[in-house]
Order: structure tokens, then sequence, then C-alpha cells
């Protein structure tokens, strides 16, 4: 075996990105979105949803279109190419950035998740650290073996899911979705843009595409990864809307757990439906942790050269929690996840496009 | 990396290092199953009663032992407080399931407030079943014996799962009623419950309460309450007809309501 059919023998099949998609994109903010998407479009809620699904779906399309363009080069490298080095360097620190302040929010959320459902005593600092360590083993040894866990995490996160769904469904009152565009379209619009902002992750395939022996064959199991999440996403949405209502969502902090805890069915004899999402939710968190703390370090050792691997994923992992400590209040908490809701269309969907039209342009790339 | 002990420590570390401070263990625990909230005698001390029915399961017996506490406070969650002063076990509402107003907190004060510490506790399901106690406190209806089983908390829930549909008696649980209160302007039906006997206290369910502006202002009868659930529920109603001299009763197995509204000079 010659060395080229050896280097693609250890790559990936593009159907892995269905799984990595799906386990990244579902993190916390699945089961507290509805509140963001009634804040925006009140009833209209799911509506708002849908249609940023589909966009998104277009987005998606077009950013597995990207690295098909570019076989075997990261996002990094031919951002170098396409917007010339200065700026590819500029853009390449602008997501280490976002990714940096995203893992701030979301151990920061992991920490808040836990005091308030799990372990309401326990210091901080336990869970974290725990995470941590084991998110550096995991990560310590490449992208195959992240890939490998993603892919075995995947049914306890869908089929639980999938169970909460087919529940929602006696309990919901169509009544809570009237009156159908009450307020016209621009409400709904503003829900997609939030939509848009919440469901962070599709990127990933920009990053994992090197690993991927025939990513021209990328396109389907991109869509269908960023697809299921969505549809997930919008099933929560319409569910809350219509077991909660709009002023019940208003009124709750965590929308998600209130709806479980609505479910009743006369004569079954455990009512602790919520317990169904306790692991669908720790694993998403884990998983969205994994993946970004894993790009966050290859691309900060990619652009700066920087070869101490252990020095840079222990420090980078100890940093972040670090930081995480520095948000003082769940307010403050809101502030950032809103204004990293802001900026992710830009730097998930709009940069890759505009990338992908700007390698047409100047022709670089396979046409 | 050797990654074998570092697992295992890790999976030690997970299993005994949370037990440290977050240890819950089914003999500590006390599990409210029923909720009682009531203005007190002493209004201007404090602005809350609030009484607790716990289940204490009793090994080798298949009812669990009902046990009652009350306390007053400023707040509901004062008074929770002070019933926890006075007891050695933790408090848990995970398994809380029936709420009980007295008349006179409901008349006085804002369902909509009296309800925030039960939508923002993340503990409490909100598939908390809802009662109002008719010229009485809360406190009174603790004293009833239920007619099945140890928990007056599981006579009532059963007796909701079941008679969901009784014409005689509106149904509305915890989150519905506080739904309708919100999107109504503060007007609602919620369920009633009377109670009957001075030595050996009963209770019946029947009728309705009427809630304008997040207060409680009225009680409807069985028959009224009827009359209510033909035109905003579907439920089995039994009509009681005359033909000449005789009469014949029949009961509604489907109904179908259609509400038009229509303006009358602009209003």
């Amino acid at each position: 075996m010659s060395k080229k059919d050896e280097a693609k023998a250890d790559k990936m099949d593009p159907w892995i990105l269905t799984p990595v998609l799906i386990l990244t994109i579902v993190e916390y903010e699945v089961f507290t979105f509805s509140k963001i998407a009634v804040a925006a479009a009140k009833q209209d809620a799911w509506l708002a949803v849908m249609v940023g699904a589909f966009i998104g779906i277009g987005f998606v399309f077009l950013l597995a279109k990207l690295a098909a363009r570019f076989p075997g080069k990261g996002y990094f490298e031919y951002l170098k190419i396409v917007w010339g080095k200065p700026l590819g360097i500029l853009l390449a620190i602008i997501y280490l950035l976002f990714w940096t302040l995203f893992l701030v929010v979301l151990f920061y959320e992991t920490s808040m998740a836990n005091t308030l459902l799990f372990l309401p005593k326990t210091p901080k600092i336990i869970p974290l650290s725990l995470f941590a360590i084991s998110l550096v083993i995991l990560i310590s040894h490449g992208v195959g073996p992240i890939v490998r866990f993603f892919q075995l995490m995947l049914p306890f996160l869908l089929l639980p899911l999938m169970g909460l769904i087919i529940l929602f469904i006696p309990t919901i009152d169509f009544e809570n979705f009237l009156p159908i565009l009450g307020d016209g379209v621009l409400p709904v619009m503003k829900g997609v843009f939030y939509f848009l902002g919440a469901y962070q992750g599709p990127e990933i395939l920009l990053f994992l595409a090197p690993f991927i022996s025939r990513i021209d064959q990328g396109v389907k199991p991109a869509v269908i990864g960023y697809a299921i999440p969505a549809f997930i996403g919008w099933a929560n949405t319409a569910a809350a809307l219509g077991i909660l209502g709009v002023a019940g969502i208003k009124e709750a902090l965590l929308p998600g757990i209130n709806v479980v805890t609505l479910i009743q069915f006369p004569g079954f004899p455990v009512e602790r439906f919520g317990l169904l999402l306790t692991m669908p939710w720790l694993i998403a968190i884990y998983t969205t942790l994994a993946i970004y703390l894993y790009l966050l370090i290859c691309g900060f050792m990619q652009l700066f050269n920087f070869r101490y691997k252990k020095i840079t994923i222990w420090g980078l992992t100890g940093l972040i929690i670090g930081l995480s400590y520095f948000i003082p209040n769940v307010v403050w908490h809101e502030t950032l996840r809103n204004c990293l809701t802001l900026v992710t269309p830009g730097i998930v969907y709009i940069l890759p496009v505009l990338t992908y039209i700007l390698a047409i342009i100047r022709k670089k790339g396979i046409r | 990396m050797k990654i074998k002990p570092l697992f295992l420590i890790i999976g030690l570390l997970l299993i005994f290092i949370s037990g440290c401070w977050d240890v819950r263990d089914v003999n500590n625990t006390a599990f409210a199953v029923m909720i009682g909230l009531d203005r007190p005698a002493n209004f201007k001390a404090d602005r809350y009663q609030v009484i607790l029915e716990f289940a204490e399961p009793i090994p080798g017996k298949s009812a669990p032992r009902s046990l009652v506490a009350s306390a007053e406070g400023n707040s509901v969650l004062q008074a929770i407080q002070k019933i926890q002063t006075g007891i050695s076990r933790t408090i848990s509402f995970s398994h809380l399931r029936v709420l009980i107003v007295g008349e006179k907190i409901a008349k006085q004060e804002n369902f909509i407030s009296l309800a925030s510490y039960f939508m923002k506790e993340p503990e409490i399901a909100l598939r908390l079943r809802l009662l109002f106690v008719q010229g009485e406190q809360a406190e009174s209806f603790f004293e009833v014996k239920p007619k099945f089983g140890e928990l007056l908390a599981s006579e009532l829930v059963m007796m909701l799962e079941t008679q969901e549909q009784l014409s005689l008696a509106k149904t509305n649980h915890f989150y519905n009623f506080w739904l309708n209160l919100k999107t109504n302007h503060g007007t609602s039906l919620g369920s009633r419950v009377v109670l009957k006997g001075k030595d050996q206290k009963t209770f019946i369910r029947e009728g309705a309460v009427v809630f304008k502006r997040g207060k409680l202002i009225s009680w409807l009868s069985g028959e009224e309450a009827q009359a209510a659930n033909w035109i905003v529920d579907k439920i089995q109603a039994v009509v009681v007809a005359k033909d000449g001299a005789n009469s014949y009763a029949c009961q509604i197995a489907n109904q179908k309501t259609k509400i038009t509204p229509s303006l009358e000079k602009g209003k």
C-alpha cells in the first residue's frame, strides 16, 4: 500500500458528519431557546424556528460545497488562500476568540445547570474539574476518538429526546398557537435571526473536512446532521409553546424542564419524566464542549505554530474554566449569550458563504 | 498518558466527591405531597400560613403514613423554612401533588403572586392539582381522614384523575388555572371543595370557584358548575328533561360548543 493510500485509509467516511453535527449543535440552548424565540415572535415562535431551519439547511449546503472545493485542507488554511494571508489570519483569530467566548459561556451554563438541577451544594469547581479532566483525556487523542465517542453517544441523546417529543403530543393545546402571524411577519423574521444565532455548530464541518475521505459526498450527511437538531429544536419550541403558552414560557426560567413537569398520564405509576432530559442534556453539553475545545486547541496550535500539545490542552482548558468564574451573575451571562447570538450568524453562516463566493470569483480551489 | 488509572480516579471522584455535599438519602427526606395556603388569623404579624402533608414510607407496609405540619411566615418560602426548623428530615417537593387554598387568602391576594413560588421552585412539578376550600381555612381540610388509604393527597389525586369529566364539578389544574388567569385578565374557573361534618370531617368535590382580576369573587353550586362546564368544556353532563308528567334523564356522551362573539354598539 502506497503512502497516499495509507493516508486515505486513515480518513473517515463522510457520514460521520451526521453524528458530529447533531451532537455539536444540540447543547444547552435547545432546551431554553423557546424563551428567546417567544420573546421575539410570541405565538409564532414555532414558525420562526421552522423558517430558520430551512434557511440554515441552505447555509449548510453552501458550507459543504465550500469544504468540497478545498479537499484535504482545513478552513484556516484556505481562509488565507481566498482572503489573502493578513486577512485570513485576522479572520482565524476572530474564530478563536468566538470559540473562547462560547466555551466560557458553555462552562458557566454547565455549572449553573448543575447547581440548579443536580448538585446544588457541591462546589462548582468539582463537577467542572471532572468535566475538564475527562475532556482533556478525550481531546488529547485527536479527532478519531472524539468522532467515535460521538457515534457511541448518539442513540443516548436522540432516543430520549424523540421519546419526549412523542410524550408531549397529547398535552399540547393548539389554541396556544393562535392567532398565526397575529403580529405580522417581522417578529417571525426576528425569531429566524435568533434561531440562526442560537444554533452554533455547522461550521464544524469546515474543520473536519481534511479528515474525511470523500468530502464532495459530504453534502447529504451534513444537511441531515443539521436537519435533525433543527427538528428537535422546532419540536421543543412547538411543545413548549403548545403546553406552556406564551405567558408560561415568559415566566419560566427553564421552559424545557417546565414542559416535562406538565406531562401526565392518568394511572401511570411514574411521573418523573424530567429524568428523560437529564442524560441528553449532559451528553449534549459534554460533546459540544469536547468538539469546540478541540477546535480551539488545534486552531491555536496551527495559527501560532505552537508545538507543545499537552501544555496547550491543559493551559487553554484551565484558562477557559478560570474565565467562566469571571462571569459575575446570571444577568451578565444573559448579556454574553445575547452577544454571541448576535454575532453567530455572521461568523458561522455569512463569513463561510462569503468565502465560498469569493473563492468562485477568484477561481480558488477545485471548480 | 496512563489512561486507566486516570479513568479510575475520575470514576471514584465522580461517585464519592459529589456525595460529600449533595447526598440525598430517602430515609433522610420528608416528601411533601400536599401543601395548604392560608391567611393567618394574626394577619399583621405574618402574611402566610403554610400547611404540609408528608408521606412517610414505612418499611414492610404498602401504604405510607401521613404527617401534617404547619408554620406562618411573611412569604411562602419563609413559612416552609420555619416548618423545616421543626423537622429532622430535609423537606422535598419532588412529589408534591396537591395545592389547597383557603377562602380568605384567595379573596384577599391575587393568585398570580400567590402562585409565584410554585412557578419558580425547580423541584415542584407543574402538574400540581389545585383546589379551593369554600368557607374554611385550608388547614381544616388537612383534618379530613381519607376514605381509602392513609394519604389524603393520594385520594384527591385519584379523584381528580378519574372524575375529570364529571359535569357537577369544575376540574382545573394549577397550571391551566394560572394560564387562564394570565391570558384572560385574571378571570377563570377553579376547582371547589366543600367540607362536611364537625367531628369526623369529610369532603365533597362539587361546584366551582369564580376568579376575577386574580381574586376569588364567588362560588358556583354543582348545577351552576354543570352549566358553566356545558359552555366552556367537553364534559359528560346529565340533562333532566320533562315530558308532560314524566321526566327523564340522559347523559351526554359527546358535545360541541361554538362561541361567536358579536359587537353591540361597538362594544
